[in-house]
C-alpha cells in the first residue's frame, strides 16, 4: 500500500496544532499544547542574527542576560554548532571577546562526545552520590507538587511554570530546579531528567541527563546547591525572591550543606 | 533513487548527507509515535518538530520508522538509504535493521584526537580550543 505524506501547508498555526494532535492523540491531554517558541529554520535564523556573543559572556548567568535562545534549534540540528560558531566569529576579531560563548558551544559538543562514547551513562549513575546518601535514599518518582509547580517555594514554582508553559528555561534556572528536586526533595536525578526531557524543547539526553548528574554529584565532585541570596543576585525583577515565600532557600551555604547533607557533615 | 531518512537529531538543510545522497534523493521524516512515547515528548515538543518539518524539504510520513522505510524501499525501488549519524540508541536500532545503510556524519565542531574519550570538560576544552575559534573548526567547508 503506498505511503501517504502528511500535509505541510496550514492556513494558521492552530490548524497545524490540530493536525499534530490528530496524528499523536496520546499528547492531546497535555495542559499546554504548544509553546510560544516556533520551530523551524526561519525562527532559528532570526535568533541567530541577533546573537551578541560578547554580552553573552558578561551576562549569561543572569536570568535576563543576553542568552541566544538557540538551544531548541541546535538540539534538533536545525542550525548546527558550526553555523553558530561561524556567526559568532563574524561579531569580533578578538578571541577573548567571544571565548565564553564558544566555550559554551563546546560544552554541547562535549556532552555529545560522551553520549557517543558512553551511551550507558545517560540513564545510569556514573559515580556514587557525594551527598552522604546512597541511591536508595532517593525517591524514584517525581512528586506531583513539583511536576505541577506547586511546591510552595515561590521562585521555584515560577521557574517550573515557565518550563511548563514555554518548554524553555534559562540554564541557571535549570540548575536551581534540578538542585531543589535532588537535594531539597531527595528525588533521584533520573526522575527529574525525564520530566525535563518531556517539557524542554531543547531536551537532549546527553546535555540534560549529564547536567542532572552534575547537579546530583553522580558526575561531579560535590553536589550543586544554591541559596536565596544567589537567586536574588541573578534573577530578574519578576522573580519572587522574598525570604518569607522561599524559606527553605533562605540560609547560608554552610547551613544548607549541614541541613541537606547531614551524613556528609558527620563523615567529614 | 536514493532515500534520506531524517530523524529528530538532524533537521537542518545544511549537512554533508545531502551531497552524499545526491540531489535526486527522496527525503523523509517518519512521524513515529512509538519513538515519541519512548522519548516521552510532550505536545509542545511535537508541535515544535512539526513546524520545523514544514520548513524543511522532506516528506512527513506517519508510522513506525522501520516499517515506513521498508515500504518506501519497495515502492520507490530505492538504491541506497542515507541517514545522519545519531548517538541515540533508538535511532541506531532502526539503522541496524537495514543492511548497507549509509550513516553520514556532520563536519566535526572541532578537531579532536580520535579514539580518546575525555571524561571531564576542562580536558576536552584544552584540545578543542585549538580549533574552536576557527571557521568550520579548521575543516574545509
Amino acid at each position: 500500500m503506498p505511503v501517504k505524506p502528511e500535509p505541510k501547508d496550514f492556513k494558521a498555526r492552530q490548524d497545524l496544532i490540530d493536525h499534530v494532535m490528530m496524528l499523536s492523540p496520546h499528547v492531546k491531554s497535555d495542559d499546554v499544547i504548544a509553546s510560544p517558541i516556533r520551530g523551524g529554520r526561519i525562527a532559528a535564523h532570526e535568533k541567530l542574527a541577533q546573537i551578541k556573543p560578547q554580552s553573552y559572556g558578561r551576562t549569561r548567568n543572569f536570568l535576563n542576560g543576553d542568552v541566544t535562545y538557540l538551544s531548541s534549534y541546535i538540539r534538533h540540528g536545525i542550525v548546527s554548532l558550526n553555523e553558530v560558531r561561524n556567526k559568532a566569529l563574524e561579531t569580533s576579531d578578538a578571541e577573548k571577546d567571544i571565548e565564553k560563548f564558544i566555550q559554551e558551544l563546546t560544552w554541547r559538543d562535549f556532552w555529545q562526545h560522551l553520549y557517543r562514547a558512553h551511551p550507558e551513562w545517560i540513564w545510569n549513575d556514573i559515580e556514587p552520590y557525594k551527598t552522604g546518601f546512597g541511591r536508595d535514599d532517593y525517591a524514584d518518582d517525581l512528586p506531583e507538587d513539583i511536576a505541577q509547580g506547586r511546591t510552595g517555594v515561590a521562585c521555584i514554582d515560577q521557574f517550573i511554570k515557565i518550563l511548563l508553559e514555554t518548554g524553555y528555561m534559562h540554564n541557571h534556572t535549570r540548575m536551581y530546579v534540578a538542585s531543589y528536586v535532588v537535594h531539597w526533595r531527595r528525588v533521584k536525578w533520573q526522575a527529574g531528567a525525564r520530566w525535563f526531557l518531556h517539557h524542554l524543547l531543547d531536551g537532549d539526553p546527553a546535555s540534560n541527563n549529564l547536567s542532572w548528574q552534575w547537579v546530583a554529584s553522580t558526575f561531579s565532585n560535590k553536589p550543586y546547591i544554591f541559596n536565596l541570596e544567589n537567586v536574588g543576585k541573578y534573577a530578574s525583577e519578576e522573580i519572587n525572591a522574598n525570604a518569607s515565600e522561599n524559606k527553605v532557600l533562605d540560609h547560608s551555604y554552610e547551613d544548607l550543606s549541614c541541613a541537606l547533607f547531614p551524613q556528609k557533615a558527620k563523615g567529614e | 533513487m536514493n532515500l534520506i531518512w531524517l530523524h529528530d537529531d538532524m533537521l537542518g538543510a545544511r549537512h554533508p548527507i545531502f551531497e552524499a545522497a545526491g540531489q535526486a534523493a527522496k527525503i523523509v521524516f517518519v512521524w513515529d509515535n512509538d519513538y515519541f512515547k519512548a522519548m516521552n515528548y510532550s505536545a509542545k515538543r511535537l508541535v515544535f518538530l512539526y513546524e520545523t518539518l514544514c520548513e524543511l524539504e522532506c516528506e512527513i510520513i506517519a508510522g513506525k520508522a522501520h516499517n515506513v522505510i521498508h515500504a518506501l524501499i519497495t515502492e520507490h525501488k530505492i538504491d541506497k538509504i542515507f541517514t545522519p549519524y545519531s548517538p541515540n540508541p533508538a535511532h541506531q536500532k532502526v539503522m541496524a535493521g537495514f543492511k548497507d545503510i549509509q550513516i553520514i556524519e556532520d563536519i566535526p565542531f572541532v578537531k579532536m584526537p580520535s579514539g580518546i574519550v575525555f571524561p571531564r570538560f576542562f580536558r576536552y576544552w584544552n584540545k578543542a580550543k585549538k580549533t574552536a575559534f576557527l571557521k568550520n573548526g579548521g575543516h574545509d567547508s
